[in-house]
């Protein structure tokens, strides 16, 4: 049990549902994450992509000495890609061993020559990676790395070489995806008081989906910890806030490492939401008011720098930093009741950060549950006059629903029609 | 055999269980209440009017509910729905807004002057508002309930 796991246990926490902006963002949450279906499969494509790589006949048979998820796969934060509701990339390191003096040309060409027959759309060489194309609009993305050999574990390098550009170009770029996720996990402890409400709703929307996939017999229950879900919402309002900038937008990486360190394992979701933003404001403003740009370096490993390729100049952290200040600004009034918006206010105001279509869909089975909640008279009250709906069930791993001031009583809406 | 709660019962038990309630008027077996409710995001400023019915009197549940009414915000109505310009509502005048809050069914004795506002009245005012956010923002009344036929009598007693 690690520092992170140990205190967590024994406590008891509040129920992950019961504030409506909670509920609502994991609603959110839900939708614009990899699905578990296609999470197994996205598993599965590794395994096939590093078996290719390896069978015997393969141009790298013998060269592969490591593959392994890295980014947002690694530390199960994958959302749709941006500009889409329903489209994933996903990436993976392929660790490989050439020949002394190999040049990142050549362990990107290799690569790319060692995957072009693959059985999928379209295989393309890019920059840093190979990029696979499936029919079903996933991407996965391979990148070459090469160990370095007395260093800490996962220390290596990738390869940074534009087809067109001059070999003078072509250079090396030092990285740990593999010590980052490690240690992200670390301070990322699955919360089974929230995974467990997380999970009661993916389920019902899963089951509600008229095209859904098979639901798979267990999901992977209790597996979530807050300080995820908040990075994956972050991540999305960075999607939805880039989509019409036609310019570099804000690393996934980098707003993941701002949530490892912000991370507090207990907390609230909108409270986890608006902790990642202001974090990442906060730094955005600090750097800029000493007129330099972004710098965050890799937790475990300082020569490998997040923000190398964003932000490009001080007006776009500006910007990004003013968006993020903006949606914690505008989480904490809803939390707190400030701005007396209605819930169709609320609506309009997510769907220009979260997306209209997800958020819209969210809305509508968040009153589903409400529903069929008042029906069964699982609902409670607390002396503001709250209502809350628990998840089901309602005591689960070291949550439970607060008391509700009266029991719900069974009645029936009537009167006129006009 | 016990009677309905009189008027002091009834205002001592909001006043235990709903602290955002405050008694406006009390005068023989009738009283007026003023309270906020805030169900989702937004706070909702309602007025409960009620007289306590004496021992002897007929149960007539419609005639005796309490009345409902929406102070703030203005109830948003939405001409042509299905369910109503506002759903499950009577009418008290001509205006769209003009209503009190219908919370049960006058037919199935789910209400009775015995039963206490704070544990019927006061949390069911709390799932319309919360059925009627919903109504506002999804266009579908997820709260359940009945309408008697359009245009009957009983409804608009």
């Amino acid at each position: 049990m690690n520092d992170m796991s140990s205190r967590l246990s024994g406590r008891r926490f509040p129920e992950a549902l019961a504030d409506p902006l909670d509920a609502l963002l994991v609603e959110i949450a839900i939708r614009v994450q990899l699905p578990p279906g296609l999470h197994k499969i996205a598993c599965t494509r590794g395994d096939n992509i590093q078996a290719y790589l390896s069978r015997p006949g393969s141009l790298l048979d013998g060269l592969i000495t490591r593959f392994y998820p890295q980014g947002s796969m690694a530390i199960d934060a994958t959302i749709s890609t941006r500009g889409t509701d329903d489209e994933y990339d996903l990436d993976f390191i392929a660790e490989m061993l050439l020949w002394a003096g190999a040049t990142p040309k050549d362990y990107l060409d290799l690569l790319y020559l060692a995957l072009a027959d693959y059985p999928v759309e379209k295989v393309e060489r890019q920059t840093r990676c190979v990029t696979l194309t499936y029919a079903d609009g996933m991407h996965v993305d391979v990148t070459p790395a090469r160990r370095r050999p007395l260093t800490p574990e996962a220390e290596s390098v990738i390869f940074h070489a534009k087809p067109e550009a001059p070999a003078s170009e072509h250079r090396e770029v030092l990285m740990n995806a593999r010590g980052f996720a490690t240690w992200y996990n670390a301070r990322t402890p699955d919360e089974e008081w929230f995974g467990a409400a997380f999970d009661s709703v993916l389920g019902e929307v899963m089951k509600a989906a008229p095209t859904s996939e098979p639901v798979p017999d267990q999901v992977p229950l209790h597996r979530k910890s807050v300080t995820t879900v908040g990075l994956q919402l972050i991540k999305r309002f960075r999607n939805i806030w880039s989509a019409n900038r036609y310019e570099r937008y804000p690393p996934t990486v980098m707003l993941s490492c701002h949530a490892g360190l912000a991370a507090v394992p207990g907390m609230r979701l909108s409270e986890m939401v608006i902790r990642q933003a202001r974090w990442t404001a906060r730094a955005i403003h600090n750097a800029d008011a000493a007129g330099q740009l972004l710098d965050v370096r890799n937790p475990v490993m300082s020569q490998d720098k997040f923000t190398d390729r964003w932000p490009e100049n001080r007006r776009q952290q500006r910007e990004f930093g003013a968006a993020l200040t903006d949606l914690a600004d505008g989480l904490q009034a809803v939390r707190d009741g400030r701005n007396g918006l209605s819930v169709e206010g609320v609506q309009d105001w997510l769907r220009s950060r979260f997306g209209a279509r997800v958020v819209g869909s969210s809305v509508d089975h968040l009153f589903q549950r409400q529903g069929a909640a008042l029906a069964a008279q699982v609902h409670g009250y607390n002396r503001a006059g709250n209502l809350f709906v628990p998840a089901a069930p309602a005591i689960i791993g070291g949550s439970s629903a607060p008391a509700s001031t009266v029991a719900p009583r069974a009645h029936t809406h009537y009167g006129e029609r006009r | 055999m016990r009677g309905p709660l009189d008027i002091d019962e009834q205002a001592a038990a909001i006043a235990a269980t709903w602290p955002t309630f405050r008694l406006l008027w009390r005068e023989g077996r009738s009283a007026a209440w003023e309270g906020t409710l805030t169900p989702i995001f937004q706070p909702f400023t309602v007025r409960m009017t009620y007289r306590a019915p004496h021992v002897v009197e007929l149960f007539r549940p419609r005639a005796m509910q309490p009345y409902v009414e929406v102070l703030q915000p203005r109830l948003r109505p939405r001409p042509g729905d299905p369910e109503g310009e506002l759903p499950h509502a009577y009418y008290t005048g001509p205006g769209a807004t003009d209503v009190i809050l219908c919370l049960f069914d006058p037919d199935t004795g789910e209400w009775s002057p015995w039963m206490s506002l704070a544990e019927t009245t006061v949390p069911w005012t709390i799932d319309w508002i919360a059925s009627y956010e919903g109504w506002r923002a999804t266009g579908r009344w997820t709260g359940g309930g009945r309408h008697p036929d359009a245009g009957s009598r009983e409804a608009a007693a």
